[in-house]
């Protein structure tokens, strides 16, 4: 499965916060790069009062000194970029003024930039200019520079708002500049071949009724999901035989230490298996692991890239989260 | 003090924190709480989860507050005069009641209202929520029907976005601002004033083409009646919150907390002038349950190997188990260490995954308010 996500230009990482989105953006970029694919990471929803802290995600990868709008290569095959909303504006007035001056000379303009920023939808539109912009760049045998985006969509309902962005500006503006970037922006979006959105979640009822709520309006804007990524899921160190030994046990003698993480591994299965069933994508289920941030970043991306994950078959029927 | 008093004097508590902590879960358990002490509250939350939503008997999307049944609130004891209701807002039912109040006559309301423009700012999420939120809260609050109001902020990166919205909203309806989109006989100002609104016009009609600027000039003249309104109840709000009546909590959970988050909390609110009411500790398993270890099953083992497997993978649950609970109960006393004098540090348990029914709710509100 994941060599055919692999095969797409844009993946789209989204998921509520807290969910370990992040990390698994930086650990899917750093496996596409171990599989041989050159790859652009890009970190989105960066306001402008954002842009001068130092980026999570970039100090996932290990890009110290982000330079602003611009792209930074952070080791070989993996690039790193904070998708502005600003950058996208200008690069978007660059497109449709006659002259590039012109661009220059309304970005400068204070009344217009307070526009932008404050005009919720053109903020969204700013960043999707800019990620057609960089997804559209070549080299000079007219081979794609960066053959996959993975994008770290923000927290909370934003990736919504990106999916809904195009109908609603369409709506307003289906003539005009806008509306002919939107198009190019949607044939894109909108291709399950060239994108896809992968929605993390947590092994917990709330978290996966969540996932199923936001696959089924993303659905609804016709963005295609190309998977579920459950992470954190525990690991179940019990035979079917030996669990019921245990149930008998704790029946006679009460309960005892454990019963919580019994409980949790409990409510991870049934969540697993209630994800699954009902998500119209692949799932793809991430042990937990006992560290965090980059350390957590090399083991989730060799744990991505080991060979039992590429079988030929579709990856639900493993029962990852069972004894490894 | 204790939770328990903030939930007995406190006539504003707003819980702030990054999405997917249980902020809503905990804003209902602590109305819940403080309703069957006695009070009467509002809950106010933006798009919970259904099934919490279900819980309260809440409708979505309802235009006004919904009230929960007092056999249901006060189930299992006497009655008490305390009351709850609960409203899950919808921005927009928000912002067109706000439009209709602020607008200086009812042709000007309908002028914004039907505006294809306005259904289409609304109805984009970024800002809207925590605008509507904000509005709705001050709204209430000059009403004084309630004793009580537990706001659940819009999950947001950061915890005060919401309080950051109305101001960018003024921003964005500056009237300087907006004055520049305005056709010129109305506008005023001199020949900068005049080229930057040309330039300003040349570029939108290349950016939306001359038929939606044009739209745009209509829509924000007629908001720009509006923009004084805007900033005043800003104000209005913002001292509102700054009073010793108001408590800001954050609520923050075990896997997603930071100390960084926590300090930049307190910080933010002190540099604002809000005051500080402190953390809870979401789903953690800080609390000591005091049951024996597994290892003591071992011993009914017997002979049976899939017993003994069985009990070993129970031992090893256990200790992961401790490990857990020893690192949330450190994280609750690093959260404590330095609390200024009032502010709570609590940790709520881990309701067991969702939340099915009111009581659960009810549940978890007597373990806050009790810790």
């Amino acid at each position: 499965m994941l060599d055919a996500l692999w095969e797409r230009r844009a993946l789209l990482v989204s998921g509520k916060g807290g969910v370990g989105k992040t990390t698994l953006a930086a650990a899917l970029a750093r496996a596409a790069v171990a599989s041989g694919r050159r790859v652009l990471l890009a970190e989105v929803g960066v306001t402008a009062e954002e842009q001068d802290n130092p980026s999570p995600l970039g100090a996932l990868v290990g890009a110290r000194h982000v330079p602003g709008p611009g792209v930074l290569e952070v080791s070989p095959g993996l690039s790193f970029v904070r998708l502005s909303a600003i950058e996208g504006q200008r690069l978007f007035l660059q497109d449709v003024l006659p002259l590039r001056m012109m661009a220059d000379a309304a970005m400068r303009t204070r009344a217009l930039r307070r526009f932008l920023e404050a005009a919720p939808a053109l903020r969204e539109m700013g960043v999707l200019f800019q990620m057609l912009h960089l997804v559209r760049r070549t080299r000079p045998d007219g081979s794609p520079l960066y053959p996959l985006c993975i994008l770290d969509l923000p927290a909370t309902g934003h990736a919504l708002a990106i999916a809904a962005l195009p109908d609603a500006l369409l709506s307003v503006m289906p003539g005009g500049p806008i509306g002919r970037s939107v198009r190019e922006g949607l044939a894109l979006l909108r291709d399950p071949r060239l994108t896809g959105a992968l929605l993390v979640t947590l092994p917990e009822p709330l978290p996966v009724s969540e996932t199923l709520e936001l696959a089924t309006a993303i659905q609804r804007h016709r963005i295609p999901i190309a998977a579920g990524v459950l992470n954190r899921m525990p690991d179940n160190p019990f035979s079917p035989d030996g669990r019921a030994a245990v149930e008998r046990l704790l029946d006679e003698h009460g309960p005892h230490l454990g019963q919580r993480a019994l409980g949790r591994l409990d409510r991870a299965r049934t969540a697993q298996a209630r994800l699954a069933g009902n998500l119209s994508a692949p799932l793809l289920t991430v042990p937990e692991l006992p560290v965090s941030g980059r350390e957590l970043v090399e083991r989730l991306a060799t744990y991505l890239t080991r060979p039992t994950l590429h079988p030929a078959a579709p990856l639900e029927g493993e029962s990852a989260g069972a004894r490894p | 003090m204790s939770l328990q008093s903030l939930l007995r004097e406190k006539r504003v508590l707003v819980l702030c924190g990054a999405g997917g902590v249980g902020k809503t879960t905990t804003a209902a358990a602590l109305g819940v709480a403080a309703a069957r002490e006695g009070r009467k509250v509002l809950v106010l939350t933006i798009d919970p989860a259904r099934r919490l939503a279900e819980a309260m008997g809440m409708p979505e999307g309802g235009a006004e507050p919904t009230s929960i049944p007092p056999e249901r609130l006060h189930a299992g004891r006497e009655p008490g005069p305390g009351r709850l209701d609960v409203w899950m807002l919808d921005p927009r039912v928000v912002f067109e009641r706000f439009v209709r109040r602020l607008s200086p006559s009812p042709e000007a309301a309908r002028n914004i209202l039907e505006n294809r423009l306005y259904r289409f700012l609304s109805d984009l999420v970024a800002g809207m929520q925590e605008y509507a939120a904000a509005e709705a809260l001050d709204n209430f609050l000059d009403e004084g029907h309630y004793e009580l109001i537990v706001l659940d902020t819009p999950p947001s990166r950061h915890a005060l976005d919401f309080l950051e919205a109305p101001g960018r909203l003024a921003r964005f309806l500056d009237d300087r601002i907006v004055s520049l989109f305005l056709p010129e006989e109305k506008g005023r100002g001199g020949r900068l004033w005049r080229k930057t609104s040309q330039l300003l016009g040349n570029v939108l009609g290349s950016i939306f083409g001359e038929g939606f600027t044009q739209e745009m000039r209509t829509f924000l003249g007629a908001f720009s009646g509006l923009f004084a309104g805007i900033l005043l109840r800003a104000d209005r709000l913002r001292g509102r919150l700054s009073s010793p009546d108001a408590a800001f909590l954050l609520v923050t959970s075990p896997e997603g907390a930071s100390l960084e988050e926590a300090s930049f909390f307190r910080d933010m609110l002190r540099e604002k002038g809000l005051p500080f009411a402190g953390y809870v500790l979401n789903r953690s398993w800080a609390r000591e349950d005091g049951l024996t270890s597994p290892e003591a099953l071992l011993r009914h083992v017997e002979d049976d190997g899939a017993a003994r497997d069985g009990v070993e993978a129970l031992i090893g649950l256990a200790d992961l188990e401790r490990a857990r609970a020893e690192a949330h109960r450190g994280l609750l006393k690093r959260l404590a260490e330095k609390l200024p004098a009032g502010a709570v540090a609590v940790a709520a348990p881990e309701a067991g995954g969702e939340l099915e029914d009111f009581g659960g709710l009810v549940r978890l509100g007597d373990a806050l308010a009790t810790s």
